[in-house]
């Protein structure tokens, strides 16, 4: 059974060879023998990896692991290859590209709009951005307020899907 | 510890947040005083509401408005029966108007006098001020909109010149002239957008200095003509023009340039009977000729490395000069030891210019050493919202040497584990680690200058499998696929493939 993870970026694929008498992992090609896997959750963990102790640090967040080892910090995500994010790739949503505040907003549910159409006035560190509509198609909601406040990716506008708008 | 019944502060309100109010906190504690916080709803929970003996909540629209509600501030302040109230650094610490609404209200403003505020606090009277004192400011221009006078007077300073709006900000009229042919198009060209962006078309402009580092000067005033100098500090390493590691003392600067910068700081100090704890900033060239920047009338935030160097408590030494109780030491008892290092903790990505990031303090594990202090009001928990500035916590370390401070602190900074919202570890490890800097090679544009060396190494194979193994087993699909599968199957293998 085989996994994708994404590391800082880029993708790695990680195969469950065998599960006993220790796990058997592939990794981009090559084996692993894991021993001690450890408890899930958060915490410290010592793993022991084809006979070589580590330990690292590691913590769960919305859909991603960040982790503490050897002196780096590192955030893996698991990809999601089963299209669950949409089949347009995302394009149905709008995410905040940074943290800010909502300056002024441009478009109302209901409304058609092209692509490239201004949905968002944001401001972020003294600077305002205008996000725009990363397709054509209808606003479904707008789901932030004027003023309110936002953090990193998290999702300020979402679009009709692709197949409601146009049937 | 007995506290003098004379003693005119009893309870402090501190007007602030975050590390620097736990810090003021801690001090407070050391002296037997009571201590009041203050917080906006979104940080009920906060470190330093659990600290404080009191907090009384503020309301407003934003939290960073609730904290500068000044009727609100001192109503929490009276209500609580404190006598003193402590700003910290931002938010109110140099607004003239909070501290003299303060003393108006019958409390200590543990600050200097609103005056001193006031005329700080403007670039061209400060600048005036210390001109007038002997502390050497950059040749400039003042402001004019007449660009024939402008282009005369800025002739006779020389090049490379630095020419501003008057009104600016944000780098909008501003541009570098390094030769007399290239004055009149940049001036033109400056006055014109100066007019277009701030409906001000008034330009001045100063001689620019190549690769200047950040020097400061810790002082401390009695509010009479006592004042001394806790030497001075480096603040060279900057990001987005805000420092991000500051050290005392300055990396390899002359001994007899670092009296002089010192001296000069206390003259300007002693002429404005300055009282309060200040930090007065200059700007160094590669020459050795220093012109005074600006006076800061608060607490600095990297006021820890003086302290580390200096065995004082700058915090104490505030309350204690507030209340009339003088300097805590004289000049000639000032000591030196080893070197301190500070590095600014902050919710940012260095892989995308240093953008503000947000997230939650999911796991916390700081370093701990007698060399070390780890400045923060942060529990795990925590949500790390763009509410507030990104600098999350400060790592403050001391070493006989600077080379055993450097080596210090990358073993704190490899310890220190924050997850769940990025951060600038792994970037301020690299820096310090990085030739230039063991070196004391600094210069305001470092960040940039060796921004190619600063970006991280790529991973080698065999580092990146216990990364990927170990985040894997954290995934909840990934267990299941793991340790949730008959016996037979495991047995088998990965038939199912």
């Amino acid at each position: 059974m085989s996994f994708a993870l994404l590391l800082n970026g880029t993708r790695h694929e990680i195969e469950i060879i065998r599960r006993r008498p220790h796990l058997l992992l592939r990794i981009d090609g090559r084996d692993y023998t894991v021993q001690d896997p450890g408890p899930a959750g958060d915490g410290e963990l010592a793993l022991t990896i084809d006979g070589r102790h580590v330990t690292a640090l590691r913590a769960a967040g919305d859909d991603a692991q960040s982790l503490r080892c050897d002196g780096r910090t590192h955030v893996v995500q698991l990809a999601d290859d089963g299209g669950g994010a949409g089949a347009d790739g995302g394009l149905s949503e709008l995410r905040a590209p940074m943290p800010g505040a909502v300056i002024e907003i441009h478009a109302a549910p209901g409304q058609r709009i092209a692509r490239g159409d201004p949905l968002l006035t944001i401001e972020s560190m003294k600077l305002q951005t205008v996000l725009a509509a990363p397709r054509d198609g209808t606003v479904a909601e707008i789901a932030v307020a004027q003023d309110e406040t936002f953090g990193k990716d998290q999702i300020l506008a979402r679009l009709t899907p692709e197949d409601e708008s146009d049937a | 510890m007995t506290v003098d019944p004379d003693f005119p502060i009893r309870k402090v309100l501190i007007a602030n947040r975050g590390e620097i109010a736990c810090r003021i906190i801690r001090s407070l504690r050391a002296m037997g005083l009571g201590s009041v916080a203050v917080h906006h709803a979104a940080e009920a929970g906060a470190l330093h509401v659990r600290m404080a003996d009191q907090a009384v909540e503020l309301f407003g629209d934003t939290p960073v408005a609730a904290h500068l509600d000044t009727a609100q501030i001192i109503a929490a302040a009276t209500t609580t029966g404190a006598d003193a109230i402590h700003p910290g650094y931002g938010f109110l610490s140099e607004n003239a108007d909070f501290a003299r609404a303060v003393a108006d209200a019958g409390l200590i403003f543990i600050g200097p006098s609103a005056d001193s505020i006031a005329l700080m606090g403007d670039k061209i009277s400060s600048r005036e001020f210390a001109q007038a004192h002997g502390v050497p400011v950059a040749p400039s221009v003042m402001p004019t909109d007449d660009l024939d006078e402008f282009a005369r007077q800025a002739a006779q300073i020389g090049f490379p010149l630095l020419i501003k709006a008057s009104a600016g900000g944000g780098g909008k009229g501003m541009s570098i002239v390094r030769d007399a042919d290239g004055l009149i198009p940049a001036a033109r060209l400056a006055a014109s957008e100066a007019q277009r962006y701030f409906n001000d078309g008034r330009i001045y402009a100063e001689l620019y200095v190549e690769r200047p580092r950040h020097i400061e000067v810790q002082i401390l005033g009695d509010g009479e003509n006592g004042a001394i100098h806790l030497h001075e500090r480096e603040c060279s390493i900057q990001r987005r023009f805000q420092k991000i590691v500051e050290e005392a003392p300055s990396a390899a600067l002359p001994p007899e340039l670092a009296a002089e910068i010192c001296a000069a700081a206390v003259r300007l100090a002693q002429a404005a009977s300055y009282r309060n704890a200040g930090t007065v900033e200059f700007i160094l060239a590669p020459d050795g000729r220093f012109y005074f920047l600006e006076m800061n009338t608060r607490l600095q935030v990297e006021h820890p490395v003086t302290e580390m160097i200096s065995g004082l408590d700058l915090v104490a030494a505030q309350i204690n000069i507030a209340a009339g109780r003088g300097l805590p030491i004289r000049q000639d008892q000032l000591r030196r030891d080893g070197h301190a290092i500070e590095c600014r903790i902050c919710a940012e990505d260095p892989e995308r210019d240093f953008m503000p990031e947000t997230g939650a303090i999911r796991l916390l594990r700081v370093p701990q050493a007698p060399w070390l202090r780890f400045e923060s009001g942060l529990t795990e928990g925590e949500a790390v919202t763009a509410d507030f500035d990104p600098m999350l916590a400060k790592l403050v370390v001391h070493g006989a040497s600077r080379e055993q401070a450097i080596e210090r602190t990358l073993d704190a900074l490899r310890e220190l584990t924050l997850l769940g919202v990025t951060t600038n570890i792994d970037y301020l490890a690299r820096v310090i680690d990085s030739p230039a800097f063991r070196a004391g090679d600094l210069h305001t544009g470092f960040v940039a200058q060796h921004a190619q060396a600063l970006a991280p190494a790529p991973m080698a194979d065999d580092a990146l499998a216990p990364v990927l193994i170990a985040a894997a087993l954290g995934f909840r699909e990934f267990r299941q696929a793991v340790f949730d599968v008959p016996a037979l199957h495991a047995a088998i293998g990965p038939w199912r493939n």
